[in-house]
């Protein structure tokens, strides 16, 4: 096969399945009809070239021949008018706007509120980014039964909420444009998940993820979070091959060798990020938190980490979303700018959050916060309940060796 | 006679390559580089970053306005350039040709235009 057909066909997917939705109104004849008409690009191009407007030629060719299949299933005589009229339609035109158009309704009606969120991350893997059903079951670690089950379920309930297949209205667009951020970032999590205890820097959801960050930060070009879940995505991402140690014990971010970051991936994620800024939108929580990761990307040691400034960032953060985590993660802070008083307050102040009761995080922090007081024995007493919820066998490696630390 | 060789590409087409297909591409700028400089030729060329890290400036009544991202929304995005110091249109077509980003995008070949000077200071 010409190695450059591969990423052009990859990248037209997700705009041909969209069209083809939209024309053929159903989800499952339009995604095999876009299987077909990839493996006819396939053959033709390697031939003729590749046409100046693959996704128009795709759709083209995929929606022919789902008429031809209708016109043989006999099926088109039961359809509704819209497939009917669609048969004596000249050759179609497919104009570029409509297809970003497609795009949007397609994530859009994949991110729909009726959906709960692991449903929608399977939906996305399907309908989006062309998985086939055996890559999901892998991909979110279920048997492919399993997997088969939330898609069919996922389709059950976009019929049964009767949810459109539209663009919603502009009133709607800032809170779905958030269930599609929500979405993006669960499949990053799933990935971020699923290398607990590897020494591999990526995995594939990952880099689908940042994938579809891009795809949607295009669309939504006048939305700064968009592009700022893109940054903090890439930020993250750079520094994978640093969270784990030789013999595969966790290293947290202010032990982690930084010469092991990825630094192009740094480079983009802050430049992104620069950029947002510059525009001055009122800043939303993707945008805080990516400006808190650039900000631990660029300091060159984590002694010399500008605290002050990601505590400040918290604060603003706590203002925009007050959750109990972000306040966990202030009082962290806290402590590493070397204010103790502040941070052993900050910490009393959530010692009785219901959430935090079986929360690994929280007793990690605690057991830190401890330390650094000198209260060894309530810091042992709050590790040996991290090491019990710890997630992973690097995580407990890395728990075990902090207690061993206590007691020298 | 200068030339400029503005690289257009949708990025989504960079971002879709696996390491190997991206390896070749850079091998093919490095081909290009090294022909460039056994002929003798000054030029220079750089990547640029995908479009997220753009920002745009408008003055408008006076005021400059900023906004982030690309300028121009459009299918292909300026992914690059070479500036080529050659002798005609012709040579700085083969060039052109040479960059292996033309598979998948557009490079489009505009001279510079050396006759405006700027007003004396």
């Amino acid at each position: 096969m010409d190695a450059s057909l591969g990423p052009i066909l990859k990248a037209a997917y997700p705009q041909v399945v969209a069209t083809l939705i939209r024309v053929l109104g159903d989800m499952d004849i339009a995604m095999d009809a876009a299987q077909d008409a990839l493996v006819k690009a396939l053959q033709r191009w390697q031939v003729d070239g590749v046409p100046d407007n693959p996704v128009a030629w795709l759709v083209t060719v995929a929606r022919n021949g789902a008429i031809d299949g209708l016109r043989r299933d006999q099926r088109v005589v039961s359809l509704d008018g819209s497939v009917v009229n669609l048969v004596s339609t000249p050759d179609m035109e497919v104009i570029e706007s409509e297809i970003d158009d497609d795009m949007l309704r397609l994530i859009f009606t994949c991110c729909h509120p009726a959906l709960n969120p692991q449903v929608q991350v399977a939906l996305v893997l399907k309908v989006v980014l062309g998985f086939s059903v055996e890559e999901i079951a892998r991909a979110l670690l279920l048997s492919t039964a399993a997997a088969e089950k939330r898609l069919t379920r996922a389709k059950a309930q976009l019929r049964d909420a009767g949810v459109e297949y539209e663009i919603p209205a502009a009133r709607e667009l800032p809170a779905r444009r958030e269930a599609v951020c929500r979405a993006i970032y669960l499949l990053f999590n799933e990935g971020f998940d699923r290398i607990h205890d590897s020494l591999v820097a990526t995995s594939p959801l990952i880099d689908e993820a940042i994938r579809l960050a891009r795809m949607t930060a295009r669309m939504f070009r006048q939305d700064p979070e968009v592009r700022a879940l893109l940054a903090l995505l890439l930020l993250s991402t750079a520094r994978l091959p640093a969270r784990l140690d030789a013999q595969g014990v966790f290293v947290p971010l202010e032990a982690q060798d930084r010469s092991r970051w990825d630094t192009a991936m740094i480079r983009e994620g802050v430049a992104i990020i620069d950029a947002v800024y510059a525009a001055r939108h009122p800043p939303g929580s993707y945008q805080i938190q990516a400006a808190i990761s650039a900000i631990h990307s660029q300091a060159e040691t984590a002694a010399n980490t500008d605290w002050p400034q990601i505590v400040a960032l918290y604060e603003r953060l706590l203002g925009i979303e007050d959750s109990p985590v972000v306040a966990l993660n202030r009082a962290v802070a806290l402590c590493f700018s070397g204010e103790l008083p502040a941070a052993v307050a900050a910490m009393d102040e959530l010692r009785n959050v219901k959430q935090f009761e079986r929360y690994q995080p929280w007793y990690a922090a605690l057991a830190f916060v401890e330390a650094q007081r000198g209260r060894t024995d309530a810091a042992r007493e709050a590790y040996r309940v991290a090491i019990e919820l710890a997630p992973s066998v690097a995580h407990r490696a890395y728990l075990e060796r902090c207690v061993a630390q206590l007691d020298a | 006679m200068q030339y400029m060789l503005l690289i257009y590409e949708a990025e989504e087409i960079w971002e879709n390559k696996n390491d190997a297909e991206k390896a070749e591409v850079l091998a093919g700028h490095r081909a290009l580089n090294d022909r460039l400089h056994e002929d003798g030729v000054t030029f220079t060329g750089e990547p640029l970053m995908p479009t997220a890290t753009a920002v745009s400036l408008r003055r408008r009544n006076g005021q400059t306005q900023i906004s982030d991202g690309p300028f121009a929304e459009t299918k292909e995005q300026l992914a690059g350039f070479y500036l080529v110091d050659v002798d005609s249109l012709e040579q700085a077509m083969e060039y052109a040709a040479m960059i292996p980003n033309n598979e998948a995008g557009t490079i489009e070949v505009r001279p510079l235009d050396q006759h405006i000077l700027l007003p004396e200071s």
